[in-house]
């Protein structure tokens, strides 16, 4: 199936992966600010979940690439917060678009590409 | 891409004799090539960045002054063709950059010559190998 986030397609063009970053306890190293405590400190939080997307948009000319990234950067920018859905149905709600890099320049051969990253973070929780 | 013993070959002012091959090797410079979390097997491929590269293999036979050197920019033009009394011919054209000239003796072949260069593109999107076939033999 294909994968969306807030319902939108915004990166069907070409193939993505997901990837979890880290889940546990928010901690503070020792000697680390506000505490500088000479040990570290549970600050009485979860990590806020955090997903990687990386994957390559493709078009068949740089114009129609260039929609595809506006598209992504308007939801970037907005910012939209909707349930992010991986290709087997894995669903993480309540997640927010926070940054979309190009890995590098556009590649133009067959046809015109970009790889990139997008992350998405559920605020607080 | 390969032209055996072609009729005449020049490159630039230079007309080179004896010539036993000119070969046209495509590589690719850069590959982009993707999976994605579906399966194990590759679901994107494409080739932004080639080059295209040649080699000129001609056999000495008398003193030459070396005029090409690396780094010189030439137009490479050879005609090709089965026999000089061919209803036809290849005909081929490159803007090259030299990048080597080595020679190799050996007792079977005698002293070779092996120009290497790569190929020009005036803007990035056009082949630069230009190919036509024309009326007449070598």
């Amino acid at each position: 199936m294909a994968s969306s986030f807030a319902g939108l397609d915004l990166f069907g063009s070409g193939p993505h992966r997901f990837a979890m970053g880290p889940v546990g306890r928010l901690v503070v190293g020792a000697l680390s600010p506000p505490t500088y405590d000479t040990h570290s400190v549970d600050m009485g939080a979860t990590l806020e979940v955090r997903i990687v997307q990386a994957g390559r948009l493709v078009a068949a000319t740089p114009t129609a690439l260039w929609t595809l990234i506006d598209a992504v950067r308007t939801q970037a920018e907005l910012p939209r917060n909707g349930t992010l859905i991986d290709h087997h149905g894995r669903s993480w709600t309540n997640m927010t678009l926070v940054r979309f890099e190009l890995a590098g320049p556009i590649n133009r051969g067959r046809v015109v590409s970009v790889a990139y990253t997008a992350e998405y973070l559920r605020y607080g929780v | 891409m390969i032209y055996l013993s072609p009729r005449r070959v020049t490159l630039g002012s230079n007309e080179l004799t004896h010539v036993s091959r000119v070969t046209i090797d495509r590589t690719a410079d850069l590959l982009a090539v993707e999976h994605s979390d579906l399966g194990p097997h590759v679901e994107f491929v494409d080739v932004p960045e080639q080059r295209v590269s040649l080699q000129i293999v001609r056999t000495i036979v008398e003193d030459e002054a070396g005029t090409i050197k690396p780094g010189q920019q030439h137009v490479l033009s050879l005609r090709s063709a089965p026999s000089a009394a061919s209803p036809a011919a290849r005909e081929m054209t490159a803007s090259v950059v030299v990048t080597g000239i080595e020679h190799d003796y050996t007792a079977k072949h005698g002293l070779q010559q092996t120009i290497s260069a790569i190929a020009l593109a005036g803007a990035g999107g056009v082949d630069p190998i230009t190919e036509a076939i024309v009326a007449g033999g070598g």
